[in-house]
């Protein structure tokens, strides 16, 4: 069944900045806002964009994803002509690899996106938070008659060094493309939003494939080659709220931004909702002592305590005289009584005994790991058993499922990081 | 064996509407707790129990049913074999017998339903009632007790002993057999009340509603159960968790007030078997700063800046600065502006409320706002 346009979504991604939050997920698979995983952000995209057949690349520890993309029924993918495909690495007859890089990945499914015969693939990544009508790039592009169109944001001068920037004409035509220039000329930073004329884009990969010593990547041999070949090439400027939540920090700022009663970017939207699996809960209950300020709260919780300037997801239960403060907390993790939670991020399904005290003290960045654990943001992995009266401080990592057990002390001060001991055989 | 219990929900409303919030809908679609219809409860429990071939039989403003239930995919029974099928009335008939006289005859008039289907039992549950069982209680209890038909029933030792009279009672031996029954009667004997849960054999089922129209009876309860006692086994089975028919108004406002007592909380929503229903996709609620909420339940998609007690929240329903909410139940996509008073009330959905508006209902006779209504 022809399709004029489809989508390829590239959903390989480690996230490894992204510490114990990623060890067992991709980063497309990481909760976000209250209910939804970051991958929810582009398949709702599509489908609001009337973008019906999308390609799912998956690469790294693919199980939460693959189950949480299904037959893509929450989004209205799943369909007898397109709908959703997970394209996982396969062998063929004489050899098989894994995906080599963001080509290879859209190189290696050719044979998925000719049995659509399109005459445009959209390229997407499942890294990013945002609201986007694909359907007005296409036109933006077919207007220029473009061989390829990138999507691109207005960044700081700053920023401009840590992105692939793109410097156009004033009439938006690219005529260079500089990967984290450390002297900007323009700061027009790619969004990894391609949109390519199909039969451009396969010869292209093909010949990049060829080529064993490229590292098969869009935003270093593919665009590049395209731009000496004098393609016609257009950036194509996005105007709002667009993040990439691939930090700690980053993941925790933009969570928090929705706690605001009007956020630049708005989860209230009837116009372009974001569609997810929804858990089978009932509407959540605050008890008579329960105190909720400036908070998302998702459905099957159970608030007895505090929670202020928080995102709670479904199902979690706060306990009597707990507190939640700065904090995320995701499903079906239990907070003790008379816990402090302050400034952490909390995994699935986490128990935390009563009067645990986590995310005070000092500034200490975390020893094993200081480029993840830095910004004073504790982070507990999934399904973590912290026992009773345990104290933790701030940059501190505990591992996924680690039990009392794996506590040496019940004071684990600042920077500190809480594994999980590998049981002997 | 329960691949070969077909299901049966009576949907039809016979009897059981009260004006106030079923003239737009069906009493088995009335909004429950939050984000639920009452017919979930049913729909879930036969669902959870593996009852997977489940027909729902609708009459009165039927169409709440159907865009509520759709194919059933939500309920995990849009299947391949069996699944959901919702039966609603045969209006231009050659007889002309218009609305459905009683239970056993909307029974009787989809009876194809049974005779086509290969499953060897029924099981029967009505639309209006709020529970979750495991179906398998009763079952097993059925083929211990070797029963021709087994129903049903609850001690209601819960509500106030005027509200029986709402109920259809029974009395039973020692054995759990049916001595008598009797719809809401004006002398309520005894406080066990009909669940509607009924199982027995499909071929026992088609005999006594052929039986029954050849006769032109049309009940079920009195044709069929009371007129059999002593010619058929009728064993009792008593379900010990809460329960709740919805057929007035104080009845419902009470059972969307009980959500609030933790315990029954527990019993209707925290078990493995989950009351499931049709997904909405709205976001996970906001509280701003000057939000109090104390002893509510809220769903998706609530914006709440004021302050709410004692409420029952659906989705998107909006409470703007300054205004109480105490002792509601306030239903899907309702907007109450800034500075307003709400006390011991009900707005159907989709209420817009300007601001500085007072709504001052009783504990007995909470105050009604019905569905769009716009309040300036």
């Amino acid at each position: 069944m022809r399709k004029s346009m489809i989508s390829i979504l590239l959903a390989g991604g480690q996230g490894s900045r992204l510490g114990v939050l990623t060890k067992h997920v991709a980063k497309p698979a990481v909760s976000y806002g209250g209910k939804y995983r970051i991958i929810d952000f582009p398949l709702s995209n599509c489908i609001n964009s009337g973008v019906d057949t999308v390609g799912v690349c998956t690469q790294y520890q693919p199980l939460k994803l693959n189950h949480h993309i299904g037959i893509g029924k929450p989004w209205d993918l799943d369909r007898i002509n397109g709908g959703v495909t997970v394209l996982s690495p396969y062998l063929r007859a004489e050899v098989g690899q894994w995906y080599l890089g963001t080509a290879n990945a859209v190189c290696q499914n050719i044979n998925y996106i000719d049995s659509y015969d399109p005459d445009y693939v959209l390229i997407l990544s499942g890294d990013h938070i945002y609201k986007m009508d694909y359907s007005k790039m296409l036109d933006f592009h077919i207007k220029h008659e473009a061989d390829a169109t990138i999507s691109v944001i207005n960044v700081t001068m700053e920023e401009a060094t840590r992105y692939g920037i793109m410097n156009t004409q004033p009439d938006g035509r690219i005529y260079e493309f500089e990967e984290k220039p450390a002297h900007p000329k323009s700061t027009l930073a790619s969004m990894g939003i391609y949109i390519f004329s199909w039969k451009t884009l396969k010869n292209y990969l093909l010949k990049d494939d060829a080529n064993p010593t490229s590292d098969h990547d869009f935003g270093k041999n593919i665009i590049p080659n395209m731009l000496n070949d004098g393609k016609s090439m257009w950036a194509y400027e996005f105007q709002g709220y667009w993040k990439d939540v691939g930090t700690i920090q980053a993941y925790w700022e933009s969570n928090m931004d929705l706690v605001k009663r009007n956020p630049e970017f708005d989860l209230f939207d009837p116009q372009w909702k974001i569609y997810t699996p929804n858990p089978v809960e009932p509407a959540h209950w605050i008890a008579p002592t329960g105190v909720v300020k400036t908070s998302v709260v998702a459905e099957g919780c159970i608030v007895k305590g505090l929670v202020r300037n928080s995102v709670i997801f479904p199902g979690v239960i706060i306990e009597e005289g707990a507190e939640v403060v700065d904090s995320i907390i995701m499903s079906g993790t239990v907070v003790g009584k008379n816990c402090r939670v302050i400034k952490s991020i909390i995994g699935e399904q986490a128990k935390l005994g009563d009067d645990v005290v986590m995310g005070e003290g000092d500034d200490t960045i975390n020893k094993d790991k200081p480029k993840i654990y830095y910004s004073g943001i504790t982070v507990v992995g999934d399904n973590a058993c912290i026992p009773a009266g345990t104290t933790l401080g701030k940059n501190v990592m505990v591992d996924e499922d680690v039990t009392a057990a794996d506590f040496a002390s019940k004071d684990i001060p600042s920077g500190e990081s809480v594994y999980r001991k590998e049981i002997a055989e | 064996m329960n691949k070969s219990i077909v299901g049966v929900i009576m949907a039809s409303d016979i009897g059981n509407t009260f004006r106030e919030l079923t003239d737009i809908r069906s009493v088995s679609a009335v909004p429950m707790c939050g984000k639920y219809r009452a017919i979930d409860f049913v729909v879930s429990n036969m669902a959870n129990s593996n009852v997977n071939m489940v027909g729902i039989l609708i009459q009165h403003q039927f169409r709440s049913i159907m865009d509520h239930m759709g194919a059933g995919s939500d309920w995990d029974l849009d299947r391949r074999n069996g699944g959901l099928f919702l039966f609603p009335p045969v209006f231009t008939d050659m007889y002309h017998r218009g609305l459905y006289k009683g239970t056993a005859e909307a029974l009787y008039s989809n009876i194809d339903f049974f005779k086509d289907c290969k499953h060897e039992w029924v099981l029967i549950a009505k639309g209006n009632t709020i529970y979750n069982q495991d179906y398998n209680d009763i079952i097993d209890f059925h083929v211990d007790s070797d029963a021709d038909i087994t129903i049903g029933y609850r001690c209601m030792d819960d509500i106030n002993q005027e509200d029986l009279s709402v109920h259809t009672l029974i009395e039973t031996d020692a054995d759990n057999n049916l001595l008598n029954l009797e719809d809401r009667p004006t002398q309520p004997r005894g406080n066990k009340a009909l669940t509607g849960t009924v199982f027995m054999r499909k071929s026992l089922l088609i005999a006594l509603l052929e039986e029954n129209a050849s006769k032109n009876y049309t009940d079920f309860n009195k044709d069929i159960l009371l007129r059999n006692i002593g010619r058929l086994k009728i064993k009792c089975h008593e379900f010990k968790g809460y329960w709740r028919t919805i057929n007035n108004l104080s009845c419902y406002y009470n059972t969307n007030m009980d959500m609030l007592k933790p315990e029954i909380y527990a019993d209707l929503f925290r078990k493995d078997n989950k009351i499931m229903t049709k997904v909405k996709d709205e976001t996970p609620a906001k509280y701003t700063e000057d939000a109090e909420v104390k002893n509510s339940i809220v769903a998706d998609g609530c914006i709440i800046e004021g302050k709410v007690e004692n409420s029952i929240l659906f989705r998107g329903v909006v409470v703007k600065k300054g205004t109480t909410i105490r002792n509601s139940v306030i239903m899907q996509g309702t907007e109450i502006g800034e500075n307003c008073y709400i006390d011991y009330s009900v707005f159907d959905k989709s209420v817009i409320m300007g601001n500085d508006k007072q709504v001052q209902g009783l504990p007995s006779r909470p105050y009604v706002i019905p569905k769009e209504t716009i309040i300036r």
